[in-house]
């Protein structure tokens, strides 16, 4: 059976938890909480901590099973299959927004003119060929990619220092805690998404005691660098547009990206920007192929080609069908708003709490 | 997940080479490879061939002895048989009163104990073993009926001495290289580890040729898994003729398709001694000038021995300078041909309008333009290579300065082409392995194809797709693009894209899965 080391699994959270996030969190938190959008930000982020800490501590308990076999031996085996069949979906849905996501960003910026469907089978060939690989070349996939995609989000919010206007950070909380609350629930929603990953890769961890630990640091260390980086650029977007056109751009940090120069000899560099982050975009969607690869694997039985290749026409088939444009970012916000928290949310404390209740019962 | 279609392929490739194989002429010898030892068979096969010789002649002991002794002309020190063999046999022993003792019974044993002082010697008894003595260079003693035989090593022949490296110049270091013979090879090696845990192991590959090869490797240092493996894949080999070490490379590969080597193959000793310190393992073939070193990884084949012999500083810059060549090798046409396809304000103004009008005159599009550079370049390469080097320079001088002048000046192409070809050609010489700068010549192309359709984009997918590639390969279980993904940080700080300072090198850098990392001292 394949596996991933502790550092891969470590770069795999970081990478995914930060995911395509940052294209769309200028906007988001800006739109509610206007200037204080970078403190929600931060506090969004850091408040996903537990739940992906609670997530492994079950995990822990029972080594070798995905988060889907967990539930049908605590739930039952009813209640596992209904939420399983509503995973899956999940996963396809989320991760199919995803890749429209990828091609959205292509069809607004460097490739006007293209069609959406040369841009879709390209991502998506990638993504395949990823899927097909294997969990294990996806995590050290993520170990190449997760730290370019960071330099080069440090590298935009170094360059874009010179248009900074300090003012338009403050004042700060001015409209209240309220606003800040709003737009974290908001934003915990990245780091929930990374644990419907999580919850099928948990076979593929390292379950020695040692490494548990260094799993439960490396997390955390990875989701505080994860909303350090998401602050900065929120910030780095309030400090250069100012709040309310911060809140109008969706793609703002394209926007940034185009605006960098090096010496009057590099300018308009938003289309190697753009080609650093399809990574993010291929790495968050296939994790999330892979969620749904073992989704079905659990929940039917359907094992190797039949899963794969279904799932693969499925990515191939909705983005080409889905929204683009603002519609698009709307759908993501109401996807990951209205569904995703709640369901990782629920979930979680159900397998806690069902855990929990059997561990007693048991002793009794 | 394995592609079924690969897989069929593979399956039946394989098929068919094992047909061929199998359909090989047998020699009828083979039939009988087991069988006893019977002298006068073995002579009847042999001696059809003009250079295989029987010296046939009595033991006087206790009774005469009719004996044999069989060799290949050519092959043995007749010196060294004419005075311990022939010599003691024939005239010397006769004066020993033991001598006299000898029978047909006991004529081996007293021949393998007291009458024979050569250093190798051994006891046979089946027709293969002394079939394939005789063929491989030893001489071996028949007592004409008995069974048993006598194999004595006096292996000498004419081999080219020790060179200095042609293809893997250095300044400092060492500076001698491998030559065609097994046994020099191993003993350059054997002088450079005088440890007793450097092993050496002995094979044969080849159904007609019987070529000797070894495996080496150092105990406790390498991975047991690896030799075993190393092992059992040369085992598998099915093949014919085996003339050249080389060719075990395809065999013995874990990817066959991928255009990336993943075997590393050098002629330099100082070079194989470093890669056994660092847990590798290595196959030397007889006859072949190169040794194959595996696992390899892709960080392996941008190094030479040089980067461990001058020092820290000046190795981090001649590095930088190898990676960035390669990386213009690779993406120098096709970043060329996105940029003024589909990407121009990516480029400041003056050079945007200075690379417009000097286009303007060329009838082809930027790709066309690249793809006729780049296949002129390819041809002089390969022309250039198998010339006599006098002509192999003028060669050169015609293709690059007369060719190129002439196709700016008819307009066929742009200057600035004529510029990024080059610049192109010349950062390929950057890298260091020629196997590693074929696989980088293999992939301009089709990135340029993606770049010249789909721009920046296109780029990204052909470029994506051969990070994934990388990242799947594996060369004897280690990644490909370990120590960097698998990530290593002692590996990937001591000896990645910079090298620390010897006196750094405190633990070995786990560059590949070695039993032992925490000997010290790296080489």
């Amino acid at each position: 059976m394949e596996r991933i080391s502790t550092h891969q699994f470590i770069k795999l959270a970081a990478a995914l938890v930060l995911g395509q996030s940052f294209l769309s969190a200028g906007s988001l938190s800006t739109m509610i909480a206007g200037r204080d959008g970078w403190i929600a930000t931060f506090l969004g982020f850091l408040a996903g901590i537990p739940f992906i800490l609670l997530a492994l501590s079950i995990s822990f308990r029972y080594p070798g099973k995905n988060f889907l076999q967990i539930t049908e031996q605590v739930l039952g085996k009813w209640l596992g299959k209904i939420i399983g069949v509503i995973y899956i979906l999940l996963t396809i849905r989320f991760g199919t927004l995803i890749v429209s996501q990828g091609v959205d960003m292509y069809t607004r910026t460097v490739l006007p003119i293209m069609s959406h469907y040369v841009i879709v089978l390209g991502i998506l060939l990638i993504i395949i060929y990823l899927f097909y690989s294997g969990i294990e070349v996806l995590g050290r996939f993520s170990e190449v990619i997760y730290p370019i995609i960071f330099l080069s989000l440090i590298f935009i919010a170094i360059f874009i220092f010179p248009h900074f206007e300090h003012g338009e950070l403050f004042p700060i909380l001015a409209d209240g805690l309220v606003p800040i609350i709003k737009v974290s629930v908001q934003v915990l929603t990245w780091p929930l998404g990374y644990i419907l990953f999580l919850a099928g890769l948990l076979p593929f961890i390292p379950r020695e005691k040692k490494e548990q630990k260094k799993m439960y640091k490396g997390v955390i260390r990875a989701v505080i660098i994860v909303s350090i980086l998401s602050t900065l650029l929120v910030v780095v977007q309030i400090s250069t547009f100012g709040p309310f056109e911060a809140a109008r751009l969706t793609y703002g940090l394209l926007v940034l990206s185009n605006m960098v120069e090096v010496l009057n000899a590099i300018s308009g560099v938003e289309v190697i920007f753009t080609l650093i982050w399809m990574g993010s975009i291929v790495l968050k969607s296939t994790a999330l192929i892979f969620a749904g690869y073992w989704g079905i694997q659990t929940i039917f039985g359907i094992k190797g080609k039949i899963a794969s290749i279904f799932l693969c026409l499925l990515y191939i088939l909705i983005p080409i069908w889905l929204f683009r444009g603002s519609a698009l970012v709307v759908s993501i916000w109401e996807m990951n708003q209205f569904i995703i928290t709640p369901f990782v949310i629920v979930w979680l404390l159900i397998l806690w709490g069902g855990d929990k209740w059997k561990r007693r019962k048991k002793a009794a | 997940m394995k592609n079924p279609w690969l897989k069929m392929f593979k399956e039946l490739t394989i098929r068919s080479h094992v047909k061929k194989v199998r359909k090989s002429p047998e020699l009828p010898i083979d039939q009988e490879w087991d069988k006893p030892i019977s002298f006068f068979e073995i002579k009847k096969e042999l001696e059809k061939s003009t250079d295989i010789v029987f010296r046939r002649f009595k033991v006087r002991g206790k009774e005469d002895v009719p004996c044999a002794l069989g060799v290949v002309d050519g092959l043995i020190d007749k010196h060294l048989l004419d005075a311990f063999v022939l010599r003691i046999l024939m005239v010397e022993g006769v004066a020993d009163p033991i001598f006299r003792e000898i029978n047909r019974k006991n004529i081996v044993d007293m021949l393998l104990d007291v009458f024979t002082p050569a250093n190798e010697i051994k006891k046979i008894n089946t027709m293969g073993e002394a079939v394939d003595a005789i063929l491989s260079g030893d001489a071996v003693l028949f007592v004409e009926e008995g069974k048993e035989a006598l194999v004595i090593s006096a292996r000498g022949w004419e081999t080219r001495g020790i060179a200095t490296p042609e293809n893997e110049a250095a300044i400092r270091g060492p500076k001698e290289a491998f030559n065609e013979s097994l046994r020099t090879n191993t003993s350059l090696l054997r002088r450079k580890i005088k440890h007793p845990s450097l092993r050496i192991i002995a094979m044969k590959i080849g159904e007609l040729t019987r070529t000797d090869l070894v495996i080496v490797y150092v105990e406790k240092l390498a991975s047991q898994d690896v030799v075993k493996e190393v092992q059992d894949r040369l085992e598998r080999v099915k093949i014919g003729g085996l003339v050249a070490g080389d060719v075990l490379e395809e065999f013995i590969e874990d990817f066959p398709y991928s255009p990336f080597p993943q075997v590393n193959v050098t002629e330099r000793p100082d070079i194989v001694a470093s890669d056994l310190l660092e847990g590798r393992v290595v196959v030397l073939v007889d006859g072949t000038p190169t040794a194959l070193v595996v696992p390899a990884t892709l960080n392996k084949f941008m190094q030479v021995n040089e980067d461990y012999y001058e020092r820290a500083m000046i190795v981090i810059l001649v590095r930088f300078i190898r990676y960035l060549g390669a990386v213009i090798a690779v993406l120098a046409p096709s970043l060329y041909i996105a940029i003024t396809n589909f990407h121009q304000e990516l480029l400041p103004t003056n050079l945007a309008l200075s690379i417009a009008a000097s286009r303007e005159a060329t009838p082809f599009p930027a790709l066309i333009e690249a793809f006729l550079m780049l296949t002129v370049l390819e041809i002089l390469q390969e022309a250039g290579l198998r010339l006599p080097k006098p002509i192999g320079q003028t060669i050169g001088i015609v293709g690059a300065l007369v060719i190129g002048d002439a196709a700016v000046k008819a307009s066929l192409v742009s200057p600035i082409q004529v510029i990024v070809i080059g610049i192109t050609a010349v950062s390929s010489y950057a890298i260091p392995s020629y196997d590693l700068a074929i696989a980088i010549r293999l992939l301009r192309l089709p990135l340029m194809i993606m770049a010249g359709t789909m721009g920046f984009f296109g780029l990204g997918i052909g470029m994506y797709f051969v990070l994934i590639h990388l990242l799947k390969l594996r060369s004897f279980g280690t990644p490909y693009l370990s120590p960097i993904a698998p990530f290593k940080v002692r590996a990937f700080l001591q000896d990645t894209f910079v090298r620390a300072p010897w006196w750094a090198l405190k633990k070995r850098p786990q560059l590949i899965d070695i039993e032992d990392p925490n000997s010290k001292g790296r080489k």
